[in-house]
């Protein structure tokens, strides 16, 4: 009993890392831009996609040792790269000349923009390549190739089962976390993603290029999609067309629980996700995790509509 | 191509189309009739039709959400389901309820409002994107709660046969089941038409406009957001409900709780966003061309393509019908950009889509 | 002496670590101009938020005409709050006891004769006490043990799994399962309470109750609805009290096209039915044909006439009429028509006066209303500033114009930094030092 309860804190905490670094991508939107950037789950998983992609073209499923560990940091920096130059062009393209229009815009459009890259992730799993199952059947879900070394760190009597992909899932994403806080808190740039969120009228008059910071922001929300794809198709080592939307619809949940907005916040209600989902899972049945997800978000937002962490916001009259 | 249509509108050269055409539903069954007794075969437009009568009523109910009372509501298929799952239970044969379709079509309504009430309640207070999530959830949960109590609605299955709705031997004898239920989504198509335009010019159309307007100034003035949104969102509820009960009848089975997906919900609130929101032409309209698309268009466009590669059917971008979705999500991308307030718009809205009120300092 | 119209005792704002208004008390009598001054930045803004419910107060209590502004709890929360209990509760247990394998107990083919709803009711009651049950699958029917773990016998028919199940030896029931489900039942329920509670507190004060209750209000930045009329505004203004009318739509009541079609329709059904010999069906014919003749009746009737009954007509000719005399009071009976967002400056300022006065207030807050006026509207606007308070209106207003508060008010309330310095009459406050140095000696007079 024991070990299936701390078996499910690791499952929880790693599952809870992916939730959290897809969650830091809307919340820093929603924070500057007061949207929910549906498309943001579908950056996540086109990213997927092109990980897949990438792993099959490195031919990384054989590969170990320092060509392994190479390559891995290779497709993450690509990803990265990759999710936060789609995210910047898509707020370029289809959120930035509706900055002005009447809210219903911008959501109807990032509505849009998600079924886009839904379809165009369904042809990407069409391609015909060796990893995709030779395309046939773009429709069906993709085995991500179990790339990482498959021991139990624990040794192999253990109940319980850490796997290295388990340390390199929690400690990749504490670093980019920590890396994330530093540059908000102590940058320039963050100094300046903070004061439009506070006021976007106000940074403007001190200076502040907004429109520079709201590019900045969805790179940076991008790369950290980019980089949660990777870490997530090495863990579940399943990917489909349409789990960015599920994906998004999680942690857009874990952004609300833990105060959207609010940076630790993310991260807190991501963590907290995982583990009820992991615990969920175990003592209620997979079946009904979307029911019971969705039960704490109305219970948060019943009691605590501004999350976990979120203060009262102050409504401009 | 914008000006084109704009002067086409301005000619009343669209006008006089958007009338023929909806003047015409009433005879199709007519028509079907004279054709099947001439040729003693029928065209067989009825069901086809009736189901873009009931797209009609679910893009009308969500109007009444999104357009009236500018909530944004991305699970209108879990209430369509509620009124499918609500007639199924009450009809068919292995259960003891056996209220028949004009029970259910009472009863459906009444249970999908009622679900909308009980989200509502709580949720409608909150910042207004919150809804969206909430709804966008509640429309996941529906469908996994449908496909997980498979004791009670058969699971993928669903609930079937549903029986023909009972009628009287002569109408029976003389039109039949099918046509009667295109003669009654009709009926209730009008109905909801004109209600809905009845509401517009009440004062409770009055108080939408408000609300859309600057939500905090009318409640400065004595009305009650919450309670105007939750009547909004439960009487788009019933509706949709409503549109469910059609549907399961009309197709003899509550089918597998996948349809009542997300993407139904964005298809229906693509009708509206493409017709126009808070135009009930604009959501009608809507409701015909992406039926037409869907099952006129894109399959004949399928043929070609097909033709055009030559074979490989199995490649994935070879079928028009896997194109859909870029296609409607460009559709809401461009609609957003160049036409917010969509082909056929309510005039009110346009202004306000055109001239959002001034920054508040 | 009778409570003073508007009494704010000790009011706190504070958003995170800003205090914006600092235990501040307010009064304001029945009748008369009160005023608020205070440099830019003071709170005078934030204190009014607070008064009119839009913000809710740190500490501190705001008393109109005696009573705290905040809903008091009535037996319809109770009632609402019950209720709620008892749906989350009810959830709680069915999911618990798993409302999927008691659906197969209770409910599943069951299209036998002898079903009724009462038995229905037995067997639920029954499987959530968590005592043996019947469940039927595959054709057969399986007594099950109440926690659903053995099976305990099958049968054919369901009559025979029955005495099966009665003939069974008492069986120690399921406790763990009864007692996890009385468990979900009470948590779903205090829960459930809990919910109806929150939502209950935070709605306690809202912009809303304190219109009901007589407070209307201007704004700083002004808040028209743009894309209406004029007439409409105020109209919006007098929603609440237009008459006993329920707000969605009055098409007529009157029977007169609609009976004579309906009794057609029925009439048809009724022979028609009878001609083809089926007499069973006749009754649910002639609803039917009531029900749909009836309503295509009632569409062309209600499309034909406009919608609108004539006492719905009369209501809003009413409204209208009362409407425009408000306009005609802050000047604009000409500009009826026109939409708002069309309207000059000054005259927005005017609308949003009349409609705050549409509500039918009591107490009437003014924000700042003669920012951006010309010295000779500044002069109409204090006329009707004492006009409004000769209709028995009190008036409360920010201003930064001091000949304005200086001219009309009878009592002055001075802010600085949140913090109240002064109060009393104009004189008064003319010759009060520290209100020199803190405001006027530093702003002088605009």
């Amino acid at each position: 009993m024991l070990d299936t309860i701390l078996q499910q804190l690791i499952i929880g905490l790693t599952n809870g890392m992916v939730f959290a670094l897809v969650a830091l991508g809307y919340t820093m939107v929603y924070g500057i831009l007061e949207f929910i950037n549906f498309a943001h789950g579908d950056v996540f998983m086109l990213t997927s996609f092109l990980a897949l992609t990438l792993v099959g073209l490195f031919d990384l499923q054989g590969a170990s040792g320092a060509s392994l560990a190479g390559g891995l940091c290779l497709v993450i920096l690509t990803c990265a790269l990759f999710g936060a130059g789609l995210n910047y062009v898509i707020d370029r393209l289809v959120y930035k000349p509706l900055r002005k229009a009447p809210k219903l815009a911008p959501l109807v459009s990032a509505i849009g923009v998600s079924f886009i890259l839904q379809n165009l992730g369904l042809f990407w799993g069409g391609m015909p390549l060796k990893v995709f199952g030779g395309g046939n059947q773009a429709a069906a879900p993709k085995a991500f190739p179990d790339i990482l070394p498959a021991h139990n760190l624990l040794g192999a009597g253990s109940g319980l089962t850490l796997m290295p992909k388990d340390v390199l899932v929690i400690g990749a994403s504490l670093v980019v976390m920590a890396a994330l806080y530093g540059v908000v808190r102590f940058s320039k740039l963050g100094k300046a993603m903070r004061a439009t969120a506070q006021d976007p009228a106000a940074a403007r008059l001190m200076g502040i290029d907004v429109d520079q910071v709201i590019g900045a922001t969805f790179l940076v929300g991008g790369g950290l999609a980019g980089f949660a794809a990777v870490i997530y198709s090495l863990y579940i080592n399943t990917i489909h067309y349409q789990m960015g939307y599920q994906n998004g619809l999680y942690a857009f949940t874990a952004a609300v629980v833990g105060g959207i907005g609010n940076i630790p916040g993310a991260v807190l209600g991501g963590l907290l996700l995982g583990l009820v989902r992991a615990y969920s899972d175990q003592f209620i049945g997979a079946q009904w995790q979307p029911a019971v997800l969705f039960g704490i978000l109305i219970l948060i937002l019943i009691f605590r509509p501004s999350g976990l962490l979120g203060s009262t916001a102050r409504e401009k009259v | 191509m914008a000006a084109l249509w704009q002067r086409l509108q301005k000619q009343g050269g669209i006008e006089l189309l958007i009338r023929v055409v909806l003047l015409l539903y009433p005879f199709f069954p007519v028509l079907d009739w004279a054709v099947q007794s001439l040729t003693g075969q029928g065209i067989r437009l009825d069901r086809q039709l009736v189901n873009i009568f009931i797209f009609g009523l679910l893009a009308l109910a969500l109007n009444l959400q999104v357009g009236y009372a500018g909530l944004l509501q991305l699970g209108i298929a879990a209430f369509f389901a509620i009124g499918a799952m609500t007639t199924g239970v009450l009809t068919v044969e292995k259960y003891p309820f056996q209220l028949g379709f004009w029970g259910a079509i009472l009863v459906a309504p009444v249970m999908a409002g009622a679900a909308g009430l009980l989200l509502g309640a709580p949720t409608l207070r909150l910042r207004g994107d919150y809804l969206a999530i909430v709804t966008l959830g509640f429309g996941e949960v529906m469908r996994i709660v449908l496909l997980n109590l498979e004791n009670i609605t058969d699971g993928p299955r669903g609930l079937n046969p549903i029986a023909e709705p009972w009628l009287p031997v002569f109408v029976k004898d003389t039109i039949g089941a099918e046509k009667a239920i295109y003669a009654f989504a009709l009926f209730a198509l009008v109905a909801a038409v004109v209600l809905l335009r009845l509401l517009e010019r009440s004062r409770l159309g009055r108080a939408f406009v408000a609300l859309r307007e600057d939500e905090l100034a009318a409640a400065c003035m004595g009305l009650d957001p919450a309670r105007i949104k939750l009547l909004a969102f439960a009487g788009g509820a019933a509706l949709a409900g409503l549109a469910g009960a059609l549907y399961a009848t009309n197709l003899t089975t509550t089918a597998e709780p996948n349809t009542y997906d997300f993407n139904y919900s964005v298809m229906v609130l693509c009708c509206l966003i493409i017709g126009g929101l808070g135009s009930l032409r604009g959501a009608l309209m809507g409701a015909l061309l992406l039926m037409g698309f869907d099952n006129v268009v894109s399959p004949l466009l399928t043929r070609v393509l097909q033709k055009a590669i030559g074979g490989d059917s199995n490649f994935v971008m070879a079928s028009f019908s896997n194109w859909r979705w870029i296609i409607f999500g460009a559709a809401l991308v461009l609609m957003m950009r160049l036409r917010p307030e969509g082909l056929w718009p309510s005039r009110r809205i346009a202004k306000e889509l055109h001239e959002p009120p001034a920054e508040v300092a | 002496m009778t409570a003073p119209l508007l009494e704010v005792r000790k009011l706190t704002l504070k958003f995170g670590g800003l205090t914006a208004v600092s235990e501040v008390d307010l009064t304001v009598q029945e009748g008369e101009v009160a005023a608020v001054i205070g440099p830019n930045g003071a709170g005078k803004t934030s204190l009014f938020n607070a008064i009119t419910g839009i913000y809710e107060p740190t500490s501190g209590e705001v008393l109109l005409g005696g009573e705290d502004v905040r809903e008091p709890m009535t037996r319809r929360h109770l009632v609402q709050q019950a209720l709620a209990g008892l749906l989350l509760g009810t959830m709680a247990l069915l999911a618990t006891a798993n409302i999927d394998t008691m659906w197969l107990a209770v409910v599943k083919n069951r299209a036998e004769p002898g079903f009724s709803a009462g038995a229905m009711a037995q067997e639920a009651v029954r499987y959530l006490q968590a005592l043996p049950r019947i469940e039927p699958r595959v054709g057969r029917f399986f007594v099950v043990s109440g926690d659903g773990k053995t099976t305990l016998g099958t049968a054919k028919t369901r009559q025979e799994a029955l005495v099966l199940r009665d003939a069974l030896p008492p069986q120690p029931a399921a406790a763990t399962a009864r007692w996890l489900r009385l468990l979900a039942l009470v948590v779903g329920t205090a829960v459930g309470v809990a919910a109806a509670r929150a939502v209950w507190k935070r709605t306690r004060r809202t912009p809303t109750s304190l219109a009901r209750r007589g407070v209307a209000r201007t704004f700083q930045n002004i808040r028209l609805f743009h894309n209406m009329t004029v007439l409409e505004n105020v109209l919006v203004a007098m929603d609440r009290h237009l008459g006993h009318t329920q707000p969605w739509t009055h098409p007529s009541r009157r029977l007169d096209t609609l009976l004579p079609l309906g009794l057609l329709g029925m009439l048809l059904a009724l022979v028609a039915t009878l001609r083809l010999g089926d007499p069973a069906g006749a009754l649910p014919a002639i609803l039917l044909g009531a029900f749909l003749l009836g309503g295509i009746a009632y569409l062309v009737h209600i499309g034909r006439r406009g919608a609108f009954s004539q006492a719905t007509l009369a209501l809003e000719a009413a409204a209208s009429d009362k409407a425009l005399e408000l306009l005609t009071f802050v000047g604009l009976a000409q500009n009826a028509n026109d939409l708002s967002r069309n309207l000059p400056y000054g005259y927005q300022r005017r609308l949003e006066i009349a409609r705050a006065l549409a509500t039918q207030p009591r107490l009437l807050l003014l924000d700042e209303p003669a920012a951006g006026m010309n010295p000779s509207e500044t002069v109409a606007l204090m006329h009707l500033i004492r006009q409004i308070r000769d209709r028995g209106v009190t008036v409360l207003l920010i201003e930064h114009h001091m000949r304005v508060v200086m001219g009309i008010s009878d009592r002055i309330t001075v802010l600085v930094h949140g913090k109240r310095i002064a109060e009393g009459t104009a004189e008064e406050i003319r010759n009060n030092p520290s209100v020199i140095e803190a405001y006027l000696g530093t702003d002088g007079e605009h």
